[in-house]
């Protein structure tokens, strides 16, 4: 059974580092009493497959994670939920054929809120990465919304555009959300993945 | 709290040692707790967080309506920074409730030198590290091994708490909640502690010295039980813990462990864990396969570690090897085995092989050396176990030796190199010429311990020791072995705390002023600190790492651990004579005194030791 999950880092959570935090899943799924698949090879680990690992002290809120259960089972979401700690839920589960793409294969872009230590007069940037992965920078207040592009996996971290529009800007100290993962994959993909946002429409849409 | 800790934990490496949230963690309606206790572990959350003993007092602790039990780990150099630039207290981890806001501050001692970041958790949650500048509470108390000679901490700690700590704990809580609900001050309620059977209060007991200055013992002020060790005596109906707390930074090791048994009585004449925590008691298999089980489901993982001083020892070993592995995706993993075939088979009853490499301690390199030491283990043993290892798949083998035991000599060390070649060529004789055997050597520098046959013995001297270091790196090298020796000085601080007496509380004091924690860990030790600290506290270093004459009164004498001191001397007298002492649960008693102490039957395992 191949279940693409979307799933909130927020809170403490936000400080778990990333294979920590692939152990941490394992630990759910083994508690909540569904077996996940194994990787084949010389050292079989539970199989999970992360959209794309978020940076230690960022929050994330609509999170994708694929993973194959061994089962069909009932109420995923609601079993995972009963056992995962402060800051960690799973907010929807989709089904997915085993035709369906890879997880990693379906991020185009990755929209972030940076909260600024302060209210700059004007958004100026200037970062070589920036021009090449920024899509849109809009700033409410000290709020500072950037959608980056992903190529190939690769994009620019938000800390460092933050850094680079506000001057005197403090990277690590101020808080950093991942509000979402966008695709622009459209029509072309099926079942829409819940919790997966579409690029053209930018709304979070099951039906995209 | 939280919103300051969001602000400053970015800047922390690790950043998740500091959140508590862990699975398994205990947060109490707040507004029901009357007593808070913080567990406390004077090392890094890593090596904490796994510590079994505080996960059981953890239960044992949170299990009592109205206690909240919170634990906290000493913050990594960066953390305290963070943590005195922001001018907040460390805290206990469910709650973020600063420590000084605590009834309790229990420490546990693993090893000596985490003494210097107890003074420093103190100082981080704004208490003075010395116990007689602390008038209100919270108590800071201390147990573990470490407590078995306090008299290094005697300067910090309001009361120490010996011996195992299942039962005693309960009756810690209920006095100082009395003593709070009636409004008694720190000084009554340790008054009151101080009647409770296994408690030491080192205020109400003065030391007195010979007009030389040599040390006599200590005077009580008063009327107090005697300062034995506690144990559980039914040991066998000891509840295991039905939850453990998982880590959220990993550790190593991601397994549950239960406690097959406690106590070994191999009666190695090093070994300070074989002698503190006698008698031998076991737990039937059929009460540790149901709460292995439960334990398992409710931590979600997927190994199960059983854990003694010795487990091949335990009576029905196989029996229970066998019903955990045919449960379903769990693995089983067998810590301290001993040297010898039937050991290597359970290990290979496991599935251990490839996995990990077996771990054979022989710590000594001749025979002699072995019988002089009590580690009735024989060149057969070692070369049977070692046979049965590669026959079954293993290519990685870690052997653990101790340097400068007693009456060490150039030949015992030559013994060490020629056992690694032979096992060398063992090795390829069984699995041909192209296979490589991964071997790593440990060489730990032998530290005299409180409450052993060897605790008279000499720490032995830099260059000796170095020389003989250099003995075995020489003729053992990289890439084709892996050796790990232990620093001198690391073990000297180690000696001159194990064996302290109170006057050494002033140098632990200026080392962690000058600077000094973390002593443990290589990148933060700071010798010519320690060097300086012993020289102000006007300690005579030199006579405190040489061999103590038989007639001294000891700085831990009056810590009673069921074990006689006329036994160690007759073990460090038969050590001489090389006789060794066999196993009181496979043949007679060798009269240590322990069962006795505690009126216990002792454990009969029936037969021979298995591996005869």
């Amino acid at each position: 059974m191949r279940l693409i999950l979307c799933y909130e880092k927020i809170g403490p959570m936000a400080f778990v580092a990333h294979l920590d935090f692939q152990q941490l899943w394992w630990r759910i799924f083994r508690l909540a009493g569904l077996s996940l698949e194994q990787t084949q090879g010389y050292n079989p680990r539970p199989k999970l497959r992360f959209a794309l690992p978020l940076a230690t002290g960022f929050q994330g809120e609509n999170e994708l994670l694929e993973v194959f259960l061994q089962e069909e089972n009932e109420g995923v979401v609601e079993r995972l939920n009963e056992v995962a700690p402060k800051g960690l839920s799973v907010l929807a589960s989709t089904i997915v054929p085993s035709t369906f793409p890879k997880v990693t294969a379906l991020v185009d872009a990755l929209a972030y809120q940076v909260q600024l230590p302060y209210v700059p007069d004007n958004l100026q940037c200037n970062l070589k990465e920036a021009e090449e992965y920024l899509l849109s920078a809009e700033l409410r207040g000290n709020e500072l919304s950037l959608l980056l592009r992903v190529d190939n996996q690769k994009t620019v971290r938000p800390d460092v555009v933050a850094s680079a529009c506000c001057p005197g800007y403090d990277a690590p100290s101020f808080p950093i959300t991942r509000k979402g993962i966008f695709s622009n994959k459209n029509e072309k993909i099926s079942p829409w993945p819940a919790g997966l946002f579409c690029l053209t429409s930018k709304k979070k849409n099951t039906l995209c | 709290m939280w919103d300051k800790l969001n602000s400053l934990l970015p800047y922390v490496e690790k950043p998740a040692r500091y959140i508590g949230n862990e699975i398994n963690s205990v947060v109490k309606d707040q507004g029901e707790v009357e007593l808070r206790f913080a567990l406390a572990f004077p090392d890094v959350y890593e090596i904490g967080s796994s510590y079994m003993g505080f996960q059981i007092l953890y239960e044992i602790i949170n299990d009592i309506p109205g206690a909240q039990a919170e634990r906290v780990f000493a913050p990594w150099p960066d953390m305290e920074t963070k943590l005195r630039e922001h001018d907040l207290a460390l805290y206990g981890l469910e709650t973020k409730t600063g420590l000084h806001a605590f009834d309790i501050i229990g420490f546990t001692l693993q090893y000596e030198l985490g003494y210097t970041n107890i003074l420093n958790m103190l100082d981080l949650a704004g208490l003075s590290p010395y116990a007689h500048e602390r008038t209100d509470f919270p108590l800071v108390l201390a147990g573990g091994p470490g407590a078995m000679n306090p008299e290094p901490l005697a300067d910090f700690i309001d009361a120490f708490v010996l011996g195992e700590g299942e039962e005693i704990v309960l009756e810690i809580i209920d006095t100082v909640r009395e003593a709070r609900k009636q409004g008694k001050d720190k000084g009554e309620t340790l008054a009151k502690l101080a009647l409770i059977p296994g408690i030491y209060v080192p205020k109400f007991y003065s030391p007195v010295y010979d007009p030389q200055g040599v040390y006599k013992g200590l005077e009580p002020m008063g009327d107090f039980p005697p300062l034995r060790k506690r144990i559980i005596r039914a040991f066998a109906g000891l509840p295991l813990p039905r939850k453990l707390v998982v880590p959220l930074v990993q550790p190593v090791h991601d397994r549950v462990s239960i406690e097959i048994c406690r106590g070994c009585a191999r009666g190695c004449r090093f070994c300070q864990a074989g002698m503190l925590y006698r008698p031998v008691r076991e737990r039937p298999r059929a009460k540790l396969v149901e709460q292995g089980e439960l334990l398992l489901r409710n931590t979600g993982s997927g190994e199960i570690s059983l854990s003694s001083l010795s487990s091949a020892d335990y009576s029905e070993i196989q029996a229970l090897v066998e019903t955990l592995m045919a449960r379903d995706g769990t693995s089983v993993s067998l810590p301290s085995l001993r040297v010898d075939s039937y050991s290597v088979e359970l290990a290979r009853l496991t599935k251990a092989v490839r996995k990990t490499g077996l771990t054979l301690a022989p710590e000594a390199g001749s025979q002699r050396l072995r019988d002089v030491i009590n580690k009735n283990v024989s060149e057969e043993d070692i070369f049977s176990a070692a046979r049965k290892a590669f026959e079954s798949g293993w290519d990685s083998l870690k052997l653990y030796f101790m340097l400068g035991l007693p009456t060490e000599t150039d030949e015992d060390i030559v013994g060490i190199i020629h056992m690694v070649r032979s096992l060398e060529r063992m090795y390829r004789e069984i699995r041909g010429r192209k296979s490589r055997l991964k071997i790593s050597v440990g060489v730990s520098t032998f530290i005299p311990k409180a409450h052993t046959p060897f605790q008279w013995a000499a720490f032995l001297e830099r260059r000796e020791v170095e020389r003989r270091q250099r003995l075995i790196l020489d003729s053992m090298r990289p890439p084709m072995y892996k050796v790990h020796t232990s620093n001198w000085e690391e073990s000297k601080l180690e000696v001159l705390l194990a064996r302290g007496d109170r006057k050494v509380g002033r140098a632990i004091f200026l080392a962690w002023q000058k600077g000094c924690r973390f002593d443990a860990w290589s990148e933060h030790f700071r010798p010519q600190l320690w060097h300086e600290a012993f020289a102000e506290a006007d300690i005579d270093v030199s006579s405190a790492l040489g061999e103590i004459p038989l007639t001294a009164v000891l700085p831990w004498d009056h810590i009673d651990i069921g074990v006689s001191k006329d036994f160690l001397q007759q073990e460090l007298a038969k050590a001489k004579e090389l006789q060794e002492t066999k196993d009181c649960t496979f043949t007679d008693c060798s009269n240590c005194g322990v069962c006795g102490d505690f009126s216990m039957t002792p454990l009969q395992r029936g037969g021979k030791p298995k591996c005869d």
